[in-house]
Parts: C-alpha cells; sequence; structure tokens
C-alpha cells in the first residue's frame, strides 16, 4: 500500500511540539500525527528560524539535508504528496497557494485558513483548479466525541434541531475558527444566511482596515436550514449544546464529558421535561491522525475530505462575517460576504515552543 | 396576629381560576393563595365582566364583588389589592392594539390610582406599565405613598430559585461572570420574566446597558408604538461587567456561570444542577457535578403575598420593590429600543419615555 510523502512547513507548537503541552500520548501536532499514522512519512520540514527546524528535525527524523528555511525550495525540491502549513494565518495563504500550483496534492493547513477573505478565495482557487485535496486543522470536525454527538442529533433523539450555542468563542482566528467549524459540523455544514456579532474590545484592535490583533468575539449566526448558533463567551469554556425540540446533546469540558437530556414527561402544558440519558462510550484517539487518515483515503479514492476548501472558506467568512457586524455597529451581515476590506495583520515576533515535554 | 382584608380586581385566571390549569405546585391565583395564608382575608372582588364576578361569588364564597373598583375600595377597606386585569385592559383573546392610537395599561392606570388611594399592600401582575411614560408614574406614586409593591414576576418568589440565587451568592460558583435565560419568549409577557429572574439570581445589579432584537427581525416600529407582543431575543450587560443572554433555544431555563463552576436552573425551575471545581481535565480546571440540597416545593404567589405582609409589618422593601421593578421593566423596553436602532447596545434610562408595547 502507498505511504504518502509529507512535509511540514512552521515547525513550531502545532507543526511540531504540541504534543509536549499535553498529558496525554495521543499524536496532536502535524508531525506526530505523520508519524502516528501508517500511510505517511514526514520527509522534510521548513522553517525560517533554523532552531526550531533542527529540533523538529531532530525529534522527527528528518534530516538535516532536508530542512528548507525557503519552503519553495522544499516543494520543489521534495515534491511531498502532503504539505502541512503550520504558521500563522498571516502567512497562510502565499504557501498554500504556492503548494497547490506547484504540485502538492493533499494540504493539511492550521486554522485560521487565512489573514483576509481575499487570501482565502486565492486559496479555493488554487486548490480547485489543481485538484488539491485540503483539510483545515479544526480538529474537532475529526473527533470521535463530537462524531458520537452528531449522531445524537442525527438520529432524531432530541428531536429537530433547532439552536446551537457553544460556551467559547473566544478569539476570531484562533478560537472561533474552531468554535465556528465545530457549529457547521454539528449541523451538517448548511450553509449560514447571516452573522451578527460583537467584539469585545474591537475599537482598540481594528485600526481602518487593518486587524492589529486576533479580536474576541461573540455572536449569532443563522444556518438556511432554520438552525440558530449563539456563540458565546459564558466562561464554562469550550462547550457546546446541540437543542432540539425534544431534548439536548450537550459536551462537557472541551469534550471530556457528554451529557444527553430526552424527553420524559410533560407539565401541565405540555412543555417538554427533560431527564438524563445515555450516551455513546467514547474512547480517546487521535483527532490530528484522524485528519491526516481523512487526506489519505481522498488521496487514495480521489473522494472529498470531510472539511475541504470551501468548508474552510464557509468558515473564515463566519470570521469576517463577525469583524463587519461589529463594525456596522452589530448589525446582521447577510452572507456570501461582498467586498470584505479587512486583513489580520499584527506584526508579532513568534513565540518559541516547548521543545520538552512538561 | 393580624389580619389584612384583601381584594381582586380582574377576576379571571391569575385572580381566580389558574388552579385549574394543572400547574405542579399550588395554590396558585391569589384567590387560593388567600385560603392558605393566616393573615390574608378574601373580603372583595372587582372585574367589568358580569359573568367573572357570579362565577368569583360562586366559588370563593365572596358575596362583595363590584364592577368599579373604586366603589370596592372606598367601600371595603381594604389592606392588599391584587391587580390582576389584562395589562391592556381589554378582554381576553384580545392579543394585539384595535389601532395605532390605542395605549391602554390597565395595571398602570390602577395601580397609581390604588396606591393615590392609599391602598397599604399592592400586587400587580406584570408588566408594571406598557410604556417607560407610565412606569415612571407608578414609581412616583407608589413611593410617594409608601405602598409596599410587588409584581407578579413569580420566579422571584420561588424558592427553587432562591435556593440558586443562595448559593451564588454563598460563593459556589466563584465570582459570577456570565448568566443565561434559555427559551423564546415574548417581549414584554415573557421577558419581562427572564430579565427580573437573572437579575434577581445575581442580587439585582443595576442593568447598564441593553441589547436586542424582535421577530420578526425586519419588523419597524412606527409613531412609538407596537402593537402586539413581539417574540425577542436580548443581551444585558450589567454595571458590575456581568453579561447576560436570551438563548431562545429549549424550555426554560437559566444559568449562572462563575470562576469556579456554574449553576442552572432546569425544567422551568423544576431542578437545580450545580457543577462546581473538581477534577483536572489536562491541564484545565475541570468542573465536576455537585450535590446541592433539594428544595421542598412551596407555590410562589404564596411567598409572593407572604414577603408583602412582611415587608409591611417591618417596614422593609419587598423583594419586587417598585424600583426593581421599574429597572426591569426598563431593561424590557429598552430591547424594543435596541431593535429599532439595528441591535445596537442602548444605556438606560432610555431617553425616550413614551415607546409603547402593547401586551396582554
Amino acid at each position: 500500500m502507498k505511504t504518502y510523502r509529507a512535509a511540514l512547513i512552521g515547525c513550531s507548537r502545532m507543526g511540531a511540539f504540541i504534543d509536549n503541552e499535553v498529558d496525554h500520548t495521543r499524536a496532536y501536532s502535524h508531525a506526530a500525527g505523520y508519524e502516528a499514522c501508517d500511510r505517511t512519512d514526514l520527509v522534510a520540514c521548513s522553517d525560517l528560524r533554523e532552531d526550531v527546524m533542527a529540533q523538529a528535525g531532530e525529534r522527527y527524523g528528518v534530516p538535516k539535508s532536508r530542512q528548507y528555511t525557503d519552503y519553495r525550495e522544499l516543494i520543489n525540491t521534495e515534491e511531498p504528496d502532503i504539505v502541512s502549513v503550520a504558521t500563522q494565518p498571516e502567512q497562510r495563504a502565499e504557501i498554500v497557494v504556492y503548494a497547490a500550483e506547484h504540485g502538492a496534492k493533499a494540504i493539511y493547513a492550521e486554522k485560521a485558513m487565512a489573514a483576509s477573505m481575499a487570501d482565502a478565495d486565492a486559496m479555493v482557487d488554487a486548490c480547485e483548479r489543481n485538484g488539491v485535496f485540503f483539510n483545515l486543522g479544526t480538529n474537532r470536525r475529526w473527533d470521535r466525541g463530537y462524531d458520537s454527538m452528531k449522531e445524537v442529533i442525527d438520529s432524531g433523539r432530541i428531536g429537530r434541531l433547532r439552536s446551537l450555542i457553544i460556551h467559547q468563542t473566544s478569539s476570531l482566528f484562533n478560537g472561533a475558527s474552531h468554535s465556528f467549524d465545530l457549529l457547521m459540523r454539528l449541523n451538517s455544514d448548511h450553509p449560514a444566511s447571516w452573522v451578527q456579532a460583537h467584539l469585545s474590545q474591537g475599537a482598540d484592535e481594528i485600526e481602518g482596515n487593518i486587524l492589529k490583533a486576533d479580536p474576541v468575539g461573540h455572536g449569532i449566526i443563522q444556518f438556511e436550514n432554520g438552525v440558530t448558533a449563539y456563540a458565546l463567551n459564558s466562561g464554562r469554556g469550550l462547550e457546546v449544546e446541540a437543542v432540539g425540540d425534544a431534548g439536548v446533546v450537550t459536551s462537557l469540558q472541551n469534550g471530556a464529558g457528554w451529557q444527553v437530556r430526552e424527553v420524559v414527561g410533560h407539565d401541565h402544558r405540555g412543555r417538554n421535561v427533560l431527564g438524563f440519558g445515555d450516551f455513546p462510550e467514547v474512547e480517546p484517539t487521535s483527532s490530528t491522525v484522524h485528519l491526516i487518515e481523512d487526506l489519505v483515503h481522498a488521496l487514495d479514492t480521489g473522494e472529498p475530505t470531510r472539511c475541504g476548501v470551501r468548508l474552510a472558506h464557509a468558515n473564515q467568512e463566519l470570521i469576517f462575517a463577525c469583524v463587519e457586524s461589529h463594525q456596522r455597529g452589530g448589525e446582521r451581515v447577510h452572507l456570501p460576504l461582498k467586498d470584505c476590506p479587512y486583513r489580520m495583520d499584527r506584526g508579532f515576533a513568534p513565540r518559541q515552543p516547548k521543545f520538552e515535554r512538561e | 396576629m393580624k389580619t389584612y382584608r384583601v381584594g381582586i380586581i380582574g377576576l379571571g385566571r391569575m385572580g381566580s381560576t389558574i388552579d385549574d390549569e394543572g400547574h405542579a405546585v399550588k395554590p396558585y391565583s391569589i384567590a387560593a393563595c388567600c385560603e392558605v395564608i393566616d393573615q390574608l382575608e378574601l373580603v372583595a372582588g372587582s372585574d367589568l365582566q358580569a359573568d367573572k364576578r357570579v362565577a368569583f361569588t360562586e366559588r370563593w364564597g365572596v358575596g362583595a364583588v363590584y364592577e368599579d373598583y373604586l366603589e370596592m375600595v372606598a367601600q371595603e377597606s381594604l389592606d392588599l389589592v391584587a391587580v390582576c386585569t389584562t395589562a391592556s385592559g381589554l378582554f381576553k383573546p384580545a392579543n394585539e392594539a384595535p389601532d395605532a392610537n390605542f395605549r391602554g395599561d390597565s395595571h398602570a392606570d390602577l395601580t397609581v390610582s390604588l396606591a393615590n388611594a392609599g391602598v397599604p399592600m399592592l400586587y400587580v401582575e406584570k408588566a408594571m406599565a406598557s410604556s417607560m411614560a407610565r412606569a415612571d408614574e407608578i414609581l412616583e406614586a407608589v413611593k410617594a405613598n409608601g405602598t409596599v409593591f410587588n409584581t407578579g414576576v413569580l420566579r422571584r418568589f420561588n424558592v427553587s430559585y432562591h435556593a440558586v440565587r443562595r448559593a451564588i451568592a454563598e460563593g459556589e460558583i466563584g465570582e459570577p461572570r456570565a448568566a443565561i435565560h434559555y427559551a423564546a419568549s415574548s417581549l414584554m409577557h415573557g421577558h419581562i420574566h427572564s430579565i427580573d429572574t437573572l437579575s434577581f439570581l445575581l442580587g439585582d445589579p443595576k442593568i447598564e446597558a441593553v441589547r436586542g432584537e424582535l421577530l420578526p427581525r425586519d419588523f419597524e416600529i412606527e409613531n412609538n408604538h407596537i402593537a402586539f407582543d413581539p417574540s425577542a431575543t436580548f443581551q444585558l450587560r450589567f454595571e458590575n461587567g456581568i453579561e447576560a443572554w436570551s438563548v431562545p433555544a429549549g424550555g426554560w431555563e437559566f444559568e449562572v456561570i462563575g470562576t469556579k463552576g456554574c449553576i442552572r436552573s432546569i425544567n422551568n425551575g423544576d431542578g437545580i444542577k450545580l457543577r462546581k471545581v473538581g477534577t483536572m481535565v489536562g491541564k484545565r480546571q475541570g468542573w465536576d457535578d455537585a450535590e446541592i440540597a433539594p428544595v421542598a416545593p412551596k407555590s410562589h404567589v404564596v411567598s409572593c403575598l407572604e414577603d408583602l405582609i412582611d415587608a409591611y409589618e417591618h417596614g422593609r422593601p419587598t423583594l419586587g420593590h417598585v424600583e426593581v421593578a421599574h429597572h426591569i421593566t426598563e431593561a424590557c423596553i429598552a430591547v424594543a429600543e435596541s431593535h429599532r436602532r439595528g441591535g445596537a447596545w442602548v444605556n438606560l434610562p432610555l431617553d425616550d419615555r413614551d415607546l409603547y408595547i402593547f401586551h396582554v
């Protein structure tokens, strides 16, 4: 069976070293995912910081000869099947477009997808013109627990899905990219029709059309199928409730626990009284490996990936719709966005990853 | 023990018959509650409809019934009057204003009149008024006359919500940071409850700003007049920095989230779920389910009336005193004001006091 050659661009935290920050041993970083997946070999890596790249090379067995400070040289020389782009969003589009235009067959891009809608548009164009499979690193899309949650929703146990509530939206690019993707996934990826949002520190973080920071926001997303999502920052952390007309299914503590409430009776006015039901057993597995396996499956069969560049683009559009809504005083912003002028440009120095396990 | 003479204005559902609807916790109507509170003696009733007066006499054995409430007040030396009419003054099932000039506001009319007539204790169905101009009149009249006053925002008097409020006040969830009301609702009939309960659970801090929207979302307010009670969603910002949302999903539940846990009133007050700092989830502090003592059900209307009596006898404010009722009404009407401004945050107090919202 064919083994796909993977290359990592961006060897820092999510690229190679986030595994040192967690208390489990399931593959988390891109590099660890390629190492854990039977069908992939990490053959090359690239980073502007040679010390970071050297550490990643040593950890994952990428020889010095296959470490590149110029990602173009890596792509042209190594001709990888799969390219991971684990840089910050400001640099994402340039690399993804180059990889798609120069032979990559599949791309695993970190979230958020891009720093502007123009960048996101260019990524869609490049991937689709070149037939490149694409997954965004919104890992809960491949998490077996959320798969079970979606199965509960789709089974009808909670009746017809009406609303989704996510208790942590956080910063739009870093955090809400996860939250929005999860909302999309649980709602079977129906398109959104409008967004209404508020950015907590908006006035301080936006200069003209430039986002000088990744803004914290919260708001409402209306999906075309009638489901409304409430993206809050309630303090409960990343917990999401799917509310149907006959029950609720909730993920607790960032997917560490699950709760189903189903109709057990009715009150004097016929309104549902909910009791607690069983949630399927969930065995912890690596969502990063599942994401990579999804790319492998696509390369094997030609079938689409679970995310794809269009859903990644839709996720990005929700982020910028939040910005647009805030800038319009909290008005509803209808999708698709037209002529979105905003771009994130934070200009901060990269942080050192944790090379040793804590 | 002193006994207080009670009269009811509006001898329909809340005044007399709501116990027939199958509520789990009784008594519920004012008349039924008077039967179980030793200090209250139901002596009179008033309604514009003769059939309601007859039914009231037959049911409760009260012969002193009046078409004119002012005559009742003059004749019966009442200590406590319960205003249980519709808010608009129209007979049910009317649920919208008959025309764009209609500004009926029965609760405001009666409350101002009764306070000025010297009735010492008032129970007034919610919402207390249909515009802030009329709410201002109530505030002035009740304060000027020293009237002891509660409105029918009954979760405020429900012992199950008291247990939630007590747990929050005792620090069970750390410092409260956010609150959520779950359930779709109309603005004046329903969200007067949800805003009041959110405020109550948090200890009634002042609401600084409100944003929200009415449904349908393209509804335009004309001539400072809303002829029906619209469905609505809202956000509140309290002066202590706590934000609250109304999420129109599921049944009536309330949740307060703090720095060390969260507490949720579930199934419309029929249970409480407490989560507190527990086991670590990775490097993050997890919240585990925690025990909270079960609460024996008690009629919230009985509690409300007992609160009136106790406040009257001890010269203390009621739990739902007129300042807090006025403030909650203002927050409720501010949702419509925000809708008018495209969903923008609206600071309280409202500049425009004349926006009228019809409700039953």
